[in-house]
């Protein structure tokens, strides 16, 4: 067992060795080990272990053990790697670039990361620069699956882009910061931001699973349609990196929604996101895929005018 | 921006091998060609060099699922040559596992429905509910699947006390369990969305076209060999013939699960009518085919199966014409996709339920 405060004394306790070197060396344990590279690829895998089994336990099967997608990631990096013959040089870095971009967002995680002024502004980049990388790897791979995988990306870009830049305003406006650190101060001074903006947190629930790609909106990646779409040329590790890059972005994703809705303390946050990624799952399981238009609307129509609703309380 | 989409040869959407080129525009479909023909294997000749007996056992194998339906229309057309009448009780026991086959057949076309429109937890309660009916088959056949089930002039084997009990069971449980998921298509919001008013068919292309089976009746064109041309007993039962309007893919669907209420329907009465009829009394032997020829027509779970059989006198048929319902069927899909979007494809062209190694024989 870890000591009980892990994720706090790791850091405090390199920063003092620190000290004794006269040298800061907690950025790069924010950047390398918690909340950064090591804590946050742990994570992805439960969560993507988390994902099969119960997914599997609920619909009657048996599912792989717990640790199958590192198995799998394992497995493809050894794998043959093809590139095909009408791609560009995209076809390499969007796979790495989705990547680093996703494992950028949880170093300003308030969990012994660091922070600045205005980081909000950054994840909410951060993380379009994964999803377009999607889509720029399902145009660079030259097949018409991948095209047309990687235009469905961009417009869902396009349709869940809107209400998630309110609601997210709306809770910088309430705590009266851009940074996370200071959203999840204030969320510990007045309590949970879902109590005081619930329609804004239904609307930012509503864009995960469109974000992180599960049913009912996992449109753009839609096996039966488009043969999983941006992915369908990937293989061995770019695809490795791809599905890595992907899995961190649901417990990135999940995290957020926690900071900026369900903050209490670090450890309620890892709680939080574990019930939350089961809602996900439920609602993954129970739902078919909409087309493109349905899900427009539904961003655009419903969860905006719920998200202004939140944003016009806090502002006046 | 124009494209061409290959559906196919190999494709998740399909579990066999055909070609659908969709030209789209953005995401609408603007232009299908068809390719039919990947999956030839030449049965229709090889028939030719095998006997009557041994052609029961081959044209059964033309299709792994609807695998009564081709050896019930050979066989009536052999019969109808060499002018027998089967015993009742024979045509009881064809009743019977053809509406097991087709049960399990439609269980089959919901849970890959339900996967192409992305919900695949329904797929697995389904198939793992299917599992009930093809248990009960390979109780009373011997196999889950190519039954062996017919000679010319009748059954070869017979459905006796022992099978009813658990027969009755499983088509309860699957009664109960079809009302669940006829009750999950109509009310999830999500699958609602995907289905209601995607791949219209409407009733005048349905009548032109010569579409059988669900997709016609989901057009509300009425065609059913059952009704319109009984063969085995289904004179002999009540039963209802599902005809609904719509002709979307939300109307396929709801006509393919209400049929599996019905074909429940006919077992019990089936298994009534065995309980009454004389033990034993399952087949006429039939020495030889006389020079002559002959047409079997069946209602498969997907439609008409129509065999023409031409005999010259000898052990071996000089010619053997299958037409399956996929292929008449595959002629309404342009009609379908034209309009929808490129995601409406898979769910559209599965809706006719293709089986297309029928199709090619």
């Amino acid at each position: 067992m870890f000591p009980y405060r892990w994720p706090v004394l790791i850091p405090a306790s390199a920063a003092r060795i620190g000290d004794f070197m006269n040298l800061d060396i907690q950025p790069f344990i924010s950047v390398l080990i918690v909340p950064g590279l090591l804590f946050t690829s742990v994570m992805a895998f439960l969560y993507a272990g988390m994902y099969r089994k119960v997914r599997a336990r609920m619909q009657n099967r048996r599912g792989p053990p717990f640790v199958q997608p590192f198995y799998d990631f394992v497995k493809l990096l050894s794998k043959e790697s093809i590139k095909p013959e009408k791609s560009g040089m995209l076809f390499t870095w969007a796979p790495i670039i989705a990547l680093a971009s996703v494992l950028i967002v949880p170093i300003l995680f308030p969990i012994g990361g660091l922070s600045f002024a205005g980081d909000l502004i950054v994840v909410i980049y951060v993380l379009n620069i994964s999803a377009i990388m999607l889509a720029v790897g399902g145009f660079s791979s030259g097949s018409p699956f991948g095209a047309v995988g990687g235009s469905r990306e961009v417009t869902q870009l396009f349709a869940y882009e809107l209400p998630l830049a309110i609601s997210m305003v709306a809770v910088a406006v309430k705590a009266g910061s851009f940074s996370l650190t200071g959203i999840a101060e204030a969320q510990e001074s007045s309590g949970m931001f879902f109590y005081q903006l619930p329609f804004a947190c239904i609307a930012f629930l509503s864009i995960i699973p469109a974000k992180i790609g599960l049913q009912p909106f996992d449109i753009p990646e839609a096996e039966q349609e488009i043969l999983g779409g941006p992915l369908v040329e990937y293989s061995g590790y770019r695809l490795a990196i791809f599905t890595f890059s992907n899995q961190v972005k649901y417990f990135v994703v999940i995290s957020l929604a926690v900071i900026l809705f369900f903050w209490r303390n670090w450890w309620q946050f890892l709680i939080t996101g574990f019930l939350l990624w089961l809602l996900f799952i439920f609602i993954k399981i129970i739902s078919a895929r909409v087309k493109t238009d349905q899900s427009f609307v539904f961003f655009w129509q419903y969860m905006s005018i719920l998200a202004l609703i939140d944003l016009v309380r806090v502002v006046i | 921006m124009d494209m061409i989409v290959q559906i196919g040869p190999q494709h998740l959407a399909l579990a066999e091998p055909e070609r659908f080129k969709i030209h789209t525009e953005g995401e609408k479909v603007v232009d299908v060609e068809m390719a039919v023909g990947y999956n030839h294997r030449g049965i229709e000749k090889l028939a030719e060099r095998k006997t009557f007996e041994q052609d029961i056992l081959l044209v059964e194998r033309i299709c792994g699922i609807c695998s009564m339906s081709h050896p019930v229309a050979f066989t009536q057309a052999v019969e109808d040559i060499a002018g027998v009448d089967i015993p009742e009780r024979a045509n009881h026991l064809r009743m019977i596992i053809a509406e097991l086959e087709r049960i399990h057949s439609h269980l089959l076309w919901a849970g890959i429905a339900a996967e192409i429109i992305g919900i695949e937890t329904l797929f697995m309660y389904i198939w793992k509910d299917r599992e009930f009916v093809l248990d009960q088959l390979e109780i009373i056949t011997g196999n889950r699947n190519h039954y062996a089930w017919n000679t010319i002039g009748g059954c070869r084997k017979d459905i006796t006390e022992e099978h009813f009990p658990g027969l009755l069971t499983a088509i309860e449980v699957v009664e109960r369990r079809t009302e669940f998921y006829i009750d999950s298509f109509l009310r999830n919001r999500t699958i609602k969305a995907r289905l209601i008013g995607t791949g219209v068919l409407p009733k005048e292309d349905a009548r032109r076209l010569c579409t059988v089976g669900p997709t016609a009746r989901a057009s509300g064109y009425a065609v059913d060999v059952r009704k319109d041309d009984p063969h085995l007993a289904y004179n002999k039962v009540e039963w209802e013939e599902i005809v609904l309007d719509e002709g979307d893919n939300m109307t396929r669907a709801k006509v393919r699960l209400l049929e599996i209420l019905e074909s429940a329907k006919i077992i019990r009465q089936a298994i009534q009518a065995l309980k009454e009829l004389p033990e034993g009394d399952i087949a006429v032997p039939v020495k030889e085919v006389p020079p002559g020829e002959s047409v079997g027509r069946y209602e498969a779970p997907r439609g008409e199966v129509f065999h023409y059989v031409k005999s010259n006198g000898t052990f071996y048929p000089e010619r053997l014409k299958v037409r399956a319902p996929t292929y008449a069927n595959i002629q309404a899909v342009p009609i379908m996709l034209l309009g929808d979007t490129l995601a409406d494809v898979p769910i559209s062209l599965a809706s006719i339920d293709p089986c297309f190694c029928c199709t090619d024989r």
